[in-house]
């Protein structure tokens, strides 16, 4: 009698999972079917299976290098990231001085304001500055959220790994440096692996904060919004399909990481 | 200084203190340390035993005082230029590191040809019974195999004092024992000076040559097993160190060399403790006497002591080599008599009306 009301309540649970999901991905499912399609109007009935938007994208010098643009940002932003992030979650993790509650809350702020903002704000500095827009400044974006992500991912890894690790490193003879190389950064592996993969995926999916500061070179988020402007082609499709599998098989790999941990 | 004097020394802490904000870990403790003993420090949790062990390796740094080590100033070194080294209460093993990269660990930061830390690192192994474990990982260890690596690791590189925080709590029972003696008999062989610190009394009573008791920061007594345990210093030492029973009283009178004391009932004659000047002991004081439980002599008819009560006994305990009971006394307090075990030896039973009785030297009084 208990089954049967278990996957009564059960099955619509299965239903209202199944549709969220529908409602969230079936839009880009469809992306990707009809990226496969050979018909220039992306609806209903299917025509043929067909790689030409592919081969019309790759062929495009525009897409490749936006493409280009987009992995060049990417890994200079995780990288400048890293290093940034890691330094913060130090000190912050560390040591203790006045602000350092205030200090935390401000580099968490990209999380939590919209994009909009961080963008504007960006776009006022480098304005009133005089900094030219272009991919550097793209970068700098990037980094102020990028960096806020391996910020909290590190920190969540300090607060946690035994202090008696470095202790014991301390105690046998090794100086600060050699214990941060030897014993710290081993075990923060996994942090910073998971936080560099999520960094560059938010990097080159990022689109609202990069409008602002782009200058004249394109990323491929931003070429496939003014491709949109122009007139839709199904070569956005195949665009916008090549973009989400790198998301996608990265975000899988970050999973296998983390799982691989427990 | 005396050129005898200062080998004989290997720590100095002098007015040793440390604050954490307001509360006293540590309250101005001074002790000297002889090369070549294995000195414990004794004390029920939070007494400021583990502090004082990590003042002494660097991992904090003091609010007061000074430590010397073989007449070198320990205050301003970091904890890798001490010649000091620490047993951690969870071993600390470099869980990414093969038992041989952890226990090379001080010879590679100090860039010893691999050749020699090759074969430092056999022996260290050796000496702890773990030779052929170099390729393991700590992961795949027993608690009693990490707790040796850890030993080999810190010895390795021949520090003048090794200190070992708790190292024993993590194991079984009987392990446990097995390596309260193999760790004694390590230190013999090595003789390097050792400092542990445990809370455990029994523990401290087979290994230590000299004990150091603390309470809520403070030194209470130094001194070996033997010493503390037929001469406490006070009621916290006597309660602390092997088991007694405590009896509250009240002194009645002092005559010569006794002192006669009212406990609810009953009157107890003790000898004239020699710890404590006559002029404290005033008629009314209220004081603790002491009487171990070995001490007790305990029978089903009368005895001939000074100390004679009535009671039923109420707990009987075969536990080998000693039966032990428990008897309520006629105003309802316990007592806990040891007996030794023989086989022909009388067995109490529960219910059963009996007289025990201790002399007056056994019974001591504390303030």
């Amino acid at each position: 009698m208990a089954k049967r009301g278990y996957l009564q309540k059960n099955s619509i649970l299965v239903l209202i999972t199944m549709f969220t999901f529908g409602f969230l991905y079936l839009p880009i499912i469809f992306v990707i079917i009809f990226s496969f399609n050979s018909s220039v109007i992306s609806a209903l009935p299917l025509e043929r299976f067909t790689l030409d938007w592919y081969r019309e994208a790759f062929a495009d010098r525009q897409v490749l290098m936006a493409f280009r643009n987009t992995v060049y940002v990417g890994v200079i932003a995780t990288f400048l990231s890293l290093i940034l992030g890691t330094c913060a979650a130090f000190t912050l993790n560390r040591f203790r001085f006045p602000a350092r509650g205030l200090l935390q809350r401000i580099i968490l702020l990209p999380f939590v304001m919209p994009g909009i903002i961080t963008g504007i704000a960006l776009l006022l500095i480098f304005s009133s500055t005089g900094i030219i827009r272009s991919l550097a400044t793209v970068i700098i974006g990037h980094v102020v959220f990028c960096f806020a992500l391996v910020f909290r991912n590190v920190s969540a890894r300090l607060q946690v790994m035994s202090r008696s690790y470095e202790e014991a490193s301390y105690d046998l003879g090794a100086n600060r440096w050699q214990t941060f190389l030897l014993v710290t950064l081993p075990n923060m592996r996994t942090a910073l692996l998971s936080a560099a993969l999520l960094a560059f995926v938010l990097s080159i999916d990022e689109t609202l904060i990069t409008f602002f500061v782009i200058g004249r070179q394109n990323t491929l988020p931003i070429l496939i919004w003014s491709m949109l402007r122009r007139g839709f082609t199904p070569e956005i499709n195949a665009i916008v399909t090549i973009l989400f599998s790198v998301s996608l098989i990265l975000v899988l790999m970050l999973g296998v990481i983390l799982r691989k941990k427990e | 200084m005396n050129e005898k004097i200062k080998e004989k020394l290997i720590l100095k802490i002098e007015h040793l203190s440390k604050y954490f904000g307001k509360i006293c870990a540590v309250d101005n403790i001074s002790l000297e340390v002889q090369r070549g003993e294995f000195l414990i420090l004794l004390g029920p949790s939070g007494c400021g035993k583990t502090t004082t062990l990590r003042l002494v390796a660097g991992l904090e740094d003091p609010t007061s005082g000074q430590i010397y080590c073989e007449g070198l100033f320990l205050n301003p070194l970091p904890p890798y230029k001490r010649p000091v080294n620490t047993v951690f209460q969870n071993y600390a093993l470099f869980p990414h590191m093969s038992v041989f990269e952890n226990v090379g660990y001080s010879l590679r930061v100090k860039r010893v040809p691999r050749g020699e830390i090759k074969k430092r690192v056999g022996e260290a192994l050796r000496l702890v019974a773990l030779g052929g474990f170099q390729p393991r990982f700590p992961r795949e260890l027993s608690g009693g195999q990490q707790q040796r690596v850890a030993l080999a690791r810190s010895l390795i590189c021949q520090p003048s004092i090794l200190l070992l925080d708790e190292p024993l709590g993590a194991l079984d029972l009987k392990l446990r024992k097995e390596m309260q003696i193999a760790l004694k008999s390590l230190q013999a062989k090595v003789g390097i000076t050792f400092i542990h610190v445990t809370h455990d009394q029994e523990e401290a009573m087979t290994m230590a040559d000299r004990i150091v008791v603390m309470n809520e920061g403070k030194i209470v007594q130094i001194g070996t097993p033997k010493d503390l345990y037929y001469n406490p210093v006070n009621r916290f030492v006597a309660d602390f160190i092997g088991e007694t029973n405590m009896i509250e009283g009240e002194i009645v009178e002092v005559i010569d060399r006794e002192v006669k004391l009212k406990s609810r009932n009953k009157i107890i004659i003790s000898a004239k403790p020699s710890h404590i000047d006559s002029g404290e002991l005033q008629i009314g004081r209220k004081v603790s006497v002491s009487v171990r439980p070995e001490k007790i002599v305990i029978h089903d008819r009368s005895l001939d002591l000074p100390n004679v009560f009535s009671g039923t006994v109420i707990g009987f305990y075969f536990l080998g080599i000693e039966q032990k009971i428990m008897v309520e006394t006629e105003d309802k307090s316990e007592i806990m008599v040891r007996v030794r075990e023989m086989k022909d030896s009388r067995v109490f039973h529960r219910g059963e009306k009996v007289k025990i009785g201790w002399e007056k030297e056994d019974g001591s009084i504390f303030f």
